[in-house]
């Protein structure tokens, strides 16, 4: 499965949506946007420039270690000219879930390859302005789907999803380290 | 491109600032003194020590265009030096004054039929990040411009048409609408344009503001300013004090 999450313009929070996504279930990810996901996850990360020229069988097999891993998978503009990125990208879809960042204009390889879109948006004139062009968008390019708005709680959102659709056993968040071992809880 | 030559006077504070412009002025059509030297014997000291008389190939007929906006006395000492330099030139055409506002009858008062309006005032922002308050510094420099008496254009080269909308401009329903797409406030101080504005589109605008979103490799020639954070009004009110030469608290 591919899920692209885009914003409906910048600071809506759509990496910290994936973030949570990724840390609540077991979830590939792939920053297609400033490379903030894997500075704010601190996972290794993988560019999936280095796959350019690879042939079939060793794209399956970097898919299935990609799956076991886990890293970041890192979209650059290279990836936008050459095939095997992509077609690397949709064999980890097949194997597991990617979930994209696509910030607030993802690639148009990865737009048109995902399954499932959700728009994080706000109460913002200028984010429902494209909050509903990318909707219409998304149908236009997915056969009449519909994308999903996210608008609110951002975090909670993704907690919902990845106990709906992942099985998640979702944990309440962390304490800070600071308040860790003290005596004091942390709600 | 006709093999025309046609010269170009460019002004700068220092030689800096003065081999700047001559980096710049490849792509422009008219070529802009830039001035704001604060005192009248330095002004005539610095711009007849710094001036750069060069010639670039354009294809229109040679006429030096200037820009002033600094004060009336230097005005006058630049003015002498820019006639004398002018009397080597070819005959000059006079150029047509594209729109009457205040900012251009001023700048025409000094320099007669040669004066042709470009912005002074060039600025652009652009953030690292989303949320950082892009859009609106760029509005709310534009409306403060605006409110000293320059006439504003506000570009968008993202086409993302945000502006637009905190400027209280309804955008297409499409915002991939091909072309130069333009409007104006509702009370006609700012033009908005979606698009990469070129030199020649700029004539008549005493300022350009851009809204850059998370880049700053536009090729449009302004001073980028990076957003880590957003930018309070009162900061950019002070911003705009100072390029409109007003005393700053």
């Amino acid at each position: 499965m591919l899920i692209l999450a885009v914003g409906a313009k910048g600071g809506v929070g759509t990496t910290r949506f994936v973030e949570v996504l990724l840390r609540s279930a077991r979830l590939v990810g792939l920053d297609a946007a400033d490379g903030t996901l894997a500075a704010r996850l601190g996972w290794a990360t993988y560019p999936l420039d280095a796959v350019v020229g690879w042939g079939e069988r060793r794209l399956i097999q970097e898919a299935q270690r990609l799956v076991r891993r886990r890293p970041v998978l890192l979209w650059n503009a290279v990836c936008d000219t050459f095939p095997q990125p992509l077609r690397l990208v949709e064999m980890v879809a097949r194997l597991g879930t990617v979930v994209v960042d696509g910030g607030i204009e993802p690639p148009d390889a990865l737009w048109k390859a995902a399954g499932h879109g959700f728009i994080v948006s706000l109460d913002d004139p200028a984010a429902l302005y494209h909050e509903t062009y990318l909707k219409a968008q998304w149908s236009k390019a997915h056969g009449g789907a519909k994308a999903v708005a996210v608008v609110g709680n951002v975090e909670e959102a993704a907690r919902a999803l990845a106990r709906d659709w992942f099985g998640a056993e979702v944990r309440p968040p962390k304490a800070p380290a600071f308040l860790r071992g003290v005596g004091i809880k942390f709600k | 491109m006709s093999e025309q030559q046609r010269t170009a006077l460019l002004v700068g504070r220092t030689m800096e600032e003065a081999d700047g412009l001559f980096a710049q002025v490849a792509s422009l059509l008219y070529v802009v003194a830039s001035c704001g030297v604060p005192d009248v014997e330095e002004t005539l000291e610095t711009f007849t020590v710094e001036v750069i008389v060069s010639t670039v190939p354009l294809d229109s007929p040679p006429r030096p265009c200037f820009v002033w906006q600094g004060e009336q006395a230097n005005a006058e000492a630049l003015r002498a030096f820019l006639e004398a330099m002018a009397q080597a030139e070819a005959e000059l055409e006079p150029l047509e004054i594209a729109e009457e506002d205040e900012a251009q009858t001023q700048t025409a008062a000094l320099f007669g039929a040669q004066a042709v309006v470009v912005p002074t005032v060039r600025v652009g922002f652009y953030g690292a990040r989303g949320g950082v308050g892009v859009t609106m510094a760029a509005v709310n420099t534009a409306q403060a411009l605006a409110k000293r008496g320059y006439r504003v254009l506000l570009a968008d080269p993202t086409r993302r048409f945000d502006s637009w909308i905190y400027s209280g401009v309804q955008p297409p329903d499409d915002p991939n609408v091909e072309g130069e797409v333009r409007a104006e406030t509702p009370d006609g101080r700012i033009t908005l344009l979606a698009g990469i504005p070129d030199e020649a589109a700029l004539q008549g605008f005493g300022a350009l503001v851009v809204d850059g979103g998370r880049r700053s490799d536009w090729p449009i020639v302004v001073r980028w300013q990076r957003l880590e954070q957003r930018l309070e009004v009162e900061a950019i009110e002070e911003m705009v004090r100072r390029w409109a030469g007003e005393e700053v608290a």
